[in-house]
């Protein structure tokens, strides 16, 4: 797995390339046409829904499954049928799979004695990486003897050790408290960054997902939905799903229909109209394929007043949620529940339950989708 | 009516004090949310009111009468537990129907309850199924109906959204609290979780060791932090903390230590009047409360960008301010760039936001 990569293709460049890479279980399309890379050092997650294929892409860059069609390249290699154990490759299962009668320590110091390492170094390692994951007073524990999150970071702890080339990671934070999942997802990204090495981490977590990923590949049902900056599935989702997805909360949606009155393109809803500014206006026209659109608007795209505002809609306060310097506030406008999230000192008011109040969106901010290929229209 | 009220309650487990002299009163319908890490006494605090723990000393009082002597069940309170604790052998309608047999209702009147929590709870279709035949969420809701069914005058839960995932907990949130305020009916509730008692509660008791920390509304506790422990415990990312101490320089008062220094504004400098120069302060300030630029602004501190995290429309920048590690959080257009990992910083405090704590007593000066 040593020599570098000789043409000049994007794919074969990249420490990971997936090239239309297909899998079959008995008939049943399992993964279908999955592309994408990750760069030299870069942290890609892959995130989706439980059963959205994830856990099979790192399968398959792990060379633990076949594909059944589709090509697998490592470091502009093409490793189809290169065996697990030449991938140079380490990985972290959800089951974590320590050796479970062997000491963290001793566990830790298996596979970095199978690469003949000196004894200092071993032991160098080991207590930089107990220091890190903040087990040293576990470290001569057995894997029964510890809790769940502590079997965890000792499997974390295994793999990283090794500093392999590829760094695969399924669901590693799972068993972890809220508090320390952050802790030790910020600690992995720093770690990650530092040694340099090329890694995916698969999570059904999106807010993870954004957090540590360089780069977020979205999947559902099989197939590659979006990969891009976190930025850019958060501020640019490519369809609906990921729109759906990514965000917390979720992304208001509502289902319109395109009107014109007087050069002025509206998007009609049963309970409101929001005229469409120019550049919004042309991008849809030009690119909607009937006349039935889905609007996305995010809760920090909405703005909450007591006042009636150009083109606001009525609603009427349903619940509301304080949050450190925001609220969140769920109104209603007809039987529909909007979710709005305004910085407290913003917002100027202290909301009370069933008041009645105004929504404006923030026209900048609109999502657009045709509702039938489900795709951003602009 | 349902205003609790409690009166010097102690709780000791063997030799272990749990609950410390604590008085508090709740309003009718009122939600009352007990936070605290594990092991502060927020659930034994629960306990007593239930009647499920005897006081070692102090008073439980229910519309202004003792209970203290009464049996749980007598209390006219009832308790959601963290695992439901639903009947395995009972269809949901049965465990409905329950609480009430005992207490020697007709039946056509058992009947007409049922269906109206099963409806406001919108289990109205899972009525003849078992426990093992629902998910997480529908069984909470089950739990729920059961303790409501008999429309105690206080409502008391125990970290009753803890078995559910975290976007069901997000769900969960919001309905239990609108459910709480068309019902009406005084609730106590214990959570770890400061997300959810910021969500949820009219008021918040924050304990730590048996001792009550902090009363107020998540406005207050969020805003006037009563002393380090709330300060760090409220919010996410928590608030950063420094040490540092006043000084004098040029007529001028600053905030320093040995790795940074500002003036203060004339407003900051009214607020510490009272403290002495040279006094060993906490300096807290919360990562939304910190502005970032790329370059050297006036009264600004240079820092190196350790990480930076997206989150939705925000970066989380941490920054290594020598050898603190220091968060600010911000919205990404507002920010206006996108600092990178290794790049010096500059990052300037809002000080009508800085929070100064004595280091010796923690308690809040500013």
């Amino acid at each position: 797995m040593n020599p570098k990569p000789q043409k000049k293709d994007g794919l074969k460049l990249a420490s990971i390339g997936l090239e239309e890479v297909c899998l079959e279980y008995s008939g049943k399309e399992v993964l279908k046409n999955v592309n994408f890379s990750v760069e030299d050092k870069e942290l890609c997650a892959l995130v989706g829904p439980s059963g959205c294929g994830k856990s099979l892409v790192l399968r398959i860059i792990a060379g633990l499954v076949k594909p059944t069609s589709g090509n697998v390249y490592i470091d502009g290699q093409l490793a189809n049928n290169v065996p697990p154990g030449e991938r140079d490759i380490a990985m972290v299962f959800q089951s974590f799979a320590l050796y479970p009668y062997m000491t963290v320590r001793e566990n830790w110091a298996f596979p970095l004695r199978a690469s003949k390492l000196p004894q200092e170094q071993v032991d160098a390692r080991i207590k930089a990486m107990a220091e890190f994951l903040k087990m040293d007073p576990l470290l001569d524990r057995l894997p029964r003897q510890l809790s769940g999150g502590q079997q965890q970071r000792a499997a974390l702890g295994r793999a990283l050790v090794r500093r392999p080339r590829l760094f695969l990671m399924d669901e590693p934070l799972g068993s972890q408290d809220a508090k320390k999942r952050i802790e030790i997802g910020t600690g992995l990204k720093k770690l990650q960054m530092d040694l340099g090495i090329t890694t995916v981490l698969v999570t059904n977590d999106q807010i993870e997902a954004q957090r540590l990923g360089d780069k977020v590949a979205v999947m559902d049902l099989s197939t590659l939905q979006q990969v891009g900056s976190p930025e850019e599935v958060y501020e640019k989702p490519v369809n609906l799903f990921v729109a759906r997805f990514i965000g917390s909360p979720a992304i208001n949606l509502f289902d319109c229909t395109l009107n014109r009155e007087d050069e002025q393109l509206y998007l009609s809803h049963s309970h409101f109209q929001v005229p469409l500014p120019p550049d919004l206006a042309a991008s849809v026209e030009a690119r909607v394929q009937g006349d039935v659109v889905v609007l996305g608007v995010r809760s920090e795209h909405i703005r909450v007043t007591l006042d009636e505002q150009p083109d606001s809609t009525p609603a009427q306060i349903y619940v509301f949620e304080p949050q450190s310097n925001e609220i969140l506030i769920d109104l209603k406008v007809g039987d529909l529940v909007v979710r709005v999230r305004e910085d407290r000192e913003d917002l100027g008011f202290q909301p009370q339950l069933d008041q009645k109040a105004f929504l404006t969106f923030d026209k900048e901010f609109m999502h657009v989708f045709d509702k039938a290929t489900e795709l951003r229209i602009n | 009516m349902g205003t609790v009220e409690l009166e010097r309650l102690t709780l000791y487990y063997g030799k272990v004090l749990a609950v410390d002299d604590l008085s508090l009163r709740i309003e009718d319908k009122e939600l009352c949310v007990l936070l605290g890490p594990t092991g502060c006494g927020k659930t034994s605090t629960l306990r007593m009111i239930a009647g499920l723990e005897t006081p070692y000393a102090g008073k439980v009082f229910l519309d202004g009468k003792v209970i203290n002597s009464l049996y749980p069940g007598d209390r006219d309170v009832a308790m959601v537990f963290q695992d439901y604790a639903l009947y395995p052998h009972m269809t949901v309608s049965r465990q409905f129907a329950f609480p009430l047999k005992a207490k020697k209702i007709s039946a056509q009147e058992i009947g007409q309850r049922v269906k109206e929590i099963a409806d406001f709870l919108q289990v109205s279709d899972l009525l003849d199924r078992y426990p093992s035949e629902l998910s997480a969420g529908q069984q909470q809701r089950v739990a729920m109906g059961r303790a409501l069914i008999r429309k105690p005058k206080v409502f008391l839960m125990d970290e009753p959204l803890g078995q559910l995932d975290a976007r069901m907990r997000v769900q969960m949130r919001a309905s239990l609290k609108r459910m709480q305020r068309e019902l009406g009916i005084t609730t106590i509730y214990v959570t770890h979780d400061q997300v959810e008692a910021q969500s949820l509660g009219d008021k918040i008791v924050i304990m730590k060791l048996g001792v009550i920390q902090q009363v107020g509304t998540p406005e207050e506790i969020y805003n006037k932090p009563a002393n380090l422990l709330v300060a760090g415990f409220i919010g996410m990312p928590s608030m950063n903390f420094l040490d540092c101490s006043l000084h004098r320089e040029d007529g001028k008062l600053r905030l320093q230590n040995d790795h940074f220094g500002f003036i203060l504004t004339p407003s900051l400098a009214q607020k510490v009047n009272n403290i002495p120069l040279q006094r060993a302060l906490i300096l807290g300030i919360r990562p939304e409360h910190i502005r970032l630029s790329p370059q050297d602004e006036p009264d600004a501190v240079s820092a190196e960008v350790y990480v930076v995290e997206s989150h939705g429309n925000e970066y989380v920048v941490s920054l290594n301010l020598s050898d603190n590690v220091i968060k600010v959080r911000r919205d990404r257009k507002k920010l206006g760039f996108k600092p990178q990992v290794g790049q010096t910083v500059w990052a300037k405090f809002l000080q009508d936001r800085i929070h100064l704590f004595d280091k010796e007593t923690e308690v809040c000066l500013v």
